[in-house]
């Protein structure tokens, strides 16, 4: 007991050593100032987080380490936030992790509710910033020790499970287009030189496909422009408004922290999990998709809280969770702090200065976004027949700046028009730009397992994670098709009845 | 009830599109499985470039099958017919001339124009002519265009720091 306390106090004279170095007016101006930055970035169509911290890496090299990783942790806070507006006000996610919020958000939006939403967004967004940094401190060891157990095949099945669920979600009364979309986007993501061996598939020798389709241009295509909402109604919602979300907001927190935990998942199937599960667990499921709070709240809770969950194995493992926390990595390794094992011998207390400026981020997120929700609003409210054509040229840039290449620009265009005529076609959205994301994941860790099972793939069966996951994937599409529809409907009416 | 009788007519509706969609993505499974079966096994089929695309190209190929068979239950076969019947009238519609012109313009942009001049010219010229085609008062559409082609050459190119195309 003695020995706790003395580690509990040591820890806590490291934490007020670490908080009094770290709360000065230069890092704190750089937070608030990135965080205002990623804001922005995030609620302009087209320009995410990733490229924003991808640009800015090598701008913040003569920074200094701890102005530069300020900058950096408020620009990301601020863009996984500022996603939320574009996704709401316009049906555009601005970052792959708010394409769940569209689901509600845009019908929320169309229906005049739209700042309202934004304000739930936004006070949900803080709400699942803290859950992450809570959990960041708290569970790290706990964490740490499940994502070891996880491997090659997990990895295979937490994609398929993110595709699937996103299709389930995206398209209820034909979850099946929903499927066809997310593996479709799979599909593309093979598009270019294989990631084992460097073979070339499907480049039809052209050279320029070698590289692949890249996410973001194909993400900006795939977002089309959809019509601007005219009214955007209250921001600040009610506290007993507030208090009817704060289980799904606690549910959603915790999915957001342990998917973020998981390596290579991301904020966007985070999102698309707790949606999921806050869809499954309402009175009213039927309202998911055409303007339901509790899916803001579910997708924003959960992208937010990810970012906490997405250090954790960096800060640990040196694996990051996601392609924003990789970015941070960068920037960590480019300062020369190499994140991993050894991160606690090396930079003691190093946990507790990204847990301080996360929460700094957090508070400026929250208080930027209720401020600016509306000048930003009106940044999108321009008519539309004005704001549709500025939008190119925005997309045209943020195709082109992250690699350099006008190919990137040509696969925006078609992938635009591709995606007009899949809209047209009533296939979701989302499950394809899902698909595209996860691909690369899928495909090198479906090959790794199926070579370290020695091509026998009746070995997933000896991994318990694995097999949950299978049953899950298995009962999920068995409930939405035709015959399990109907079980599951007659299953849910006996409960109602019972209850009545 | 009238509601399911609303989804179950919207459904009727898509069927034809089920029906078409779902024939191009058999044969785009078909291909994709044709071309991948021509792909260099290394050590094995299981760890070979071809496993993920086949194994996904079949998966879709099921699904699509499904969609197949459920929209000729729906009734795909007589919407095609009544679709075909009114193509001429769906051809000259306002909306598909639009979208054509509009995609138009920004393959121009894209493709041609950006590549081709200064960045700020080609969106000068891109959102002149697409605001033209929308009907903006001439002297609102000149400012608005030169305005936002400046502004944005200089806040991404100048102050972001960051390469225009």
């Amino acid at each position: 007991m003695e020995a706790f306390f003395e580690v509990l106090s040591s820890e806590f004279t490291l934490f007020t050593n670490i908080f009094s170095s770290v709360v000065s007016f230069n890092i704190f101006f750089m937070v608030v100032a990135g965080t205002f930055l990623g804001l922005v970035v995030g609620a302009i169509p087209g320009m995410t987080a990733t490229m924003t911290l991808a640009l800015l890496i090598g701008i913040t090299y003569n920074f200094g380490f701890e102005r530069a990783i300020a900058l950096l942790i408020g620009i990301y806070v601020g863009a996984i936030y500022g996603g939320c507006i574009a996704s709401i006000m316009i049906n555009i996610p601005g970052t792959p992790s708010a394409a769940a919020t569209v689901f509600d958000g845009f019908p929320l939006a169309k229906k005049g509710e739209g700042g309202l939403a934004i304000g739930v967004g936004t006070i949900t967004s803080f709400y699942g910033m803290i859950i992450g940094i809570i959990c960041l401190i708290l569970f790290t060891p706990i964490v740490y020790q499940i994502a070891l157990k996880i491997g090659a095949w997990e990895y295979f099945f937490l994609a398929i499970f993110g595709v699937a669920i996103c299709g389930n979600l995206s398209s209820s009364e034909q979850p099946i287009k929903g499927w066809i979309a997310g593996f479709l986007g799979l599909f593309v993501s093979t598009i270019g030189l294989d990631p084992i061996y460097n073979y070339p598939r499907f480049t039809f020798g052209n050279s320029q496909l070698l590289g692949g389709i890249f996410i973001i241009p194909a993400l900006i295509g795939v977002f089309g422009i959809s019509e601007i909402p005219k009214k955007i109604g209250p921001i600040i919602p009610k506290l007993k408004t507030l208090k009817k979300y704060v289980t799904n907001g606690i549910r959603s927190g915790l999915v957001g922290v342990f998917i973020g935990a998981v390596p290579g998942v991301g904020e966007a199937t985070a999102s698309f999990i707790a949606y999921d599960m806050a869809k499954r667990a309402s009175k009213e499921p039927e309202t998911f998709g055409k303007g339901n709070y509790q899916g803001v709240v579910a997708a924003e809770t959960a992208n937010n809280a990810c970012i906490g969950g997405a250090l954790i194995p960096i800060l640990t493992l040196g694996i990051p969770g996601s392609v924003g926390t990789a970015l941070l990595m960068a920037a960590m390794i480019v300062h020369g702090v190499r994140p991993g094992p050894m991160l606690r011998t090396e930079f003691p207390g190093f946990t507790y200065h990204v847990f301080i400026l996360m929460l700094i981020a957090s508070v400026a997120m929250l208080v930027l976004g209720l401020l600016l929700a509306r000048p930003l609003i009106a940044l999108l409210k321009i008519r539309r027949d004005i704001l549709m054509p500025i939008i190119v040229p925005l997309c045209v840039i943020g195709a082109y700046a992250a690699n350099l290449r006008y190919f990137d620009m040509r696969v925006m265009i078609v992938i635009g028009i591709l995606a007009y005529i899949f809209r047209w076609l009533e296939y979701p959205l989302p499950p394809l730009v899902l698909g595209l994301i996860l691909g690369d994941m899928a495909d090198v860790q479906f090959r790794r397992a199926m070579l370290i099972s020695g091509g026998d793939p009746t070995r997933v069966f000896s991994r318990p994670i694995s097999v949950a996951l299978i049953i899950i994937i298995i009962l999920m599409l068995f409930f939405s098709t035709g015959i399990g529809g109907r079980i599951s409907r007659r299953i849910s009416k006996a409960f109602s009845g019972s209850k009545k | 009830m009238e509601k399911k009788d609303d989804i179950n007519q919207r459904l009727k509706e898509l069927s034809s599109r089920d029906f078409i969609s779902s024939i191009v993505l058999i044969g785009a499974c078909i291909f994709v499985i044709l071309v991948s079966s021509r792909m260099r096994v290394y050590r094995s089929f299981s760890d070979s470039p071809a496993i993920f695309p086949v194994t996904i190209a079949t998966i879709i190929g099921i699904c699509s099958i499904s969609l197949f068979i459920d929209s000729i239950k729906r009734g795909a076969l007589q919407e095609i017919k009544k679709v075909w019947a009114q193509k001429n009238e769906l051809i000259k519609t306002s909306a598909l001339s639009r979208i054509i012109i509009i995609a138009g313009m920004i393959i121009i942009y894209g493709f041609f124009l950006v590549r081709h001049m200064h960045f700020t010219l080609a969106t000068f010229i891109f959102l002149f002519g697409i605001m033209t085609y929308l009907k903006i008062f001439w002297i609102t559409n000149l400012l608005i265009s030169a305005g936002i082609a400046l502004s944005i050459s200089y806040v991404f190119g100048t102050i972001f720091n960051i390469p225009l195309p």
